[in-house]
């Protein structure tokens, strides 16, 4: 089977280019973007063999996970832009939703889902996929953005400093081409309710209603320091709040995250 | 963007006598090297002398003095001239709140140093919120004069990054 679109995605304009193997999606997306691709344009492959994430850290895909790269040139700004994060994440776990309600012998696993700030998707803790949106200005007013969605379909990486798993650790018979698809149908209908940040309002409340860890200890790693507290909300930027002992407020853009017994050990260490 | 000078001591019993003379000296020094502090230690008591970008009071985790209380802070402190990069023409401002990176990863060589020269359209450095890598780009050629921002340090929306003449 091949990597294709569903009829949402194709009817707002979605185009696919699907690659045997690539060295990573995000970069050639953004290449393209910089020969003159203003999308809605989808690259996507089963074998990505040079994918990055934050801060360049090595993604690691064995064959048959799903590595895709959404690009479009947007008029809007970039911290509006670094919203769609949310809507990726949310989109994927519709997805995943979506595939598992079709067959009686895995909608057990609807309800396993869970989205991790600012971006992962979780099955139970343990990672099944990581997102990462970059973003440049192209021209004056347009900004050229990337949202690259890496899946752990057929196997998760080993040797990760964080628990992980794939759709098949978990049981659940699903191929890189048709989460593919119930993906690109996904995003289709959430960039819709995101409406170049129109409706983050209604992106924030779905986001919040399956995230991981509300309410919960959490301490976030950051280049300057640890910040441990409490998870409380996210703001309408997205930022993580957390509430400190000390009754503090800190609202934070980017670090890594840590839930539970870890963020408890991490506030002990620090 | 409004940038506030603080001055206090940690040693309370010792403010009575603090000068300032060295309080302003190092304030003009702040301003000339464009540094975001300073600290002395001499006869028994320190002077710190910082400049408080409005960030920090959200980001404890990255400036935990500029969290604490300070009621040492002389009423009187000098206002030292606010060096106003945001002004310069050749300033590049950030486009949103995030965490400035000065290379593609940790380690990595840094995408610009004072002295480079670029071309427009080359990244200068990268500000990342919520997972999104902004690739800042030059807006012209020239040459980088000033990077006013520290690798992994909080950035505010409108914050001048870089300079280039």
């Amino acid at each position: 089977m091949a990597f294709a679109l569903g009829p949402r995605a194709k009817a707002a304009g979605c185009r696919v280019e699907a690659f045997d193997e690539i060295a990573s999606t995000n970069a050639e997306t953004l290449m393209r973007a910089h020969e003159g691709e203003c999308g809605p344009l989808w690259l996507v492959t089963a074998h990505q063999t040079g994918g990055h994430g934050r801060r360049q850290r090595p993604w690691l895909a064995p064959r048959g996970n799903l590595a895709a790269s959404f690009l479009e040139v947007m008029d809007v700004t970039p911290p509006v832009a670094a919203t769609l994060g949310f809507v990726a994440g949310l989109s994927l776990e519709a997805a995943l939703g979506a595939l598992c309600a079709r067959q009686p012998a895995m909608g057990r696993a609807r309800g396993l889902f869970r989205l991790k700030w600012p971006n992962d998707v979780l099955a139970g803790t343990a990672k099944l996929a990581g997102i990462l949106l970059e973003a440049e200005r192209i021209g004056a007013d347009a900004l050229a953005v990337v949202v690259g969605i890496g899946v752990n379909v057929a196997a998760a990486p080993e040797g990760l400093p964080y628990p992980a798993t794939s759709l098949a650790d978990l049981g659940l018979p699903i191929s890189a081409e048709s989460l593919f698809i119930a993906l690109g149908e996904a995003w289709t209908d959430h960039v819709r309710i995101w409406d170049r940040g129109r409706g983050v309002d209604e992106i924030r409340r779905r986001w919040l209603e399956r995230a991981a860890g509300v309410g919960e200890p959490v301490a976030v790693r950051m280049p300057g320091g640890t910040v441990s507290g409490t998870f409380a909300t996210i703001d309408d930027q997205g930022r993580l709040i957390v509430t400190t002992a000390e009754g503090g407020r800190t609202a934070i853009s980017a670090g890594d995250v840590q839930f539970g017994p870890a963020a408890t050990a991490a506030k002990e260490g620090a | 963007m409004a940038a506030k000078e603080s001055a206090k001591t940690t040693a309370s019993d010792k403010k009575s006598v603090m000068d300032r003379d060295i309080i302003r000296e190092l304030a003009t020094l702040l301003d000339e090297t464009n540094l975001t502090e300073i600290e002395v230690e001499r006869a028994g008591f320190r002077v710190r002398v910082a400049r408080n970008i409005s960030v920090a009071a959200s980001m404890p985790g990255y400036a935990p003095a500029m969290a604490m209380p300070t009621p040492a802070a002389p009423a009187d402190a000098p206002a030292a001239a606010p060096v106003d990069a945001a002004k310069h023409p050749g300033a590049v401002p950030s486009p949103m709140v995030g965490t400035a990176y000065l290379a593609p990863e940790p380690g990595a060589k840094p995408f610009i140093e004072v002295g480079s020269k670029v071309k427009a359209g080359d990244t200068l450095l990268i500000v990342e919120a919520m997972k999104t890598m902004n690739q800042i780009p030059a807006p012209r050629a020239g040459t980088v004069t000033q990077i006013l921002v520290e690798d992994g340090h909080p950035v505010e929306f409108g914050e001048p990054l870089v300079i280039i003449e």
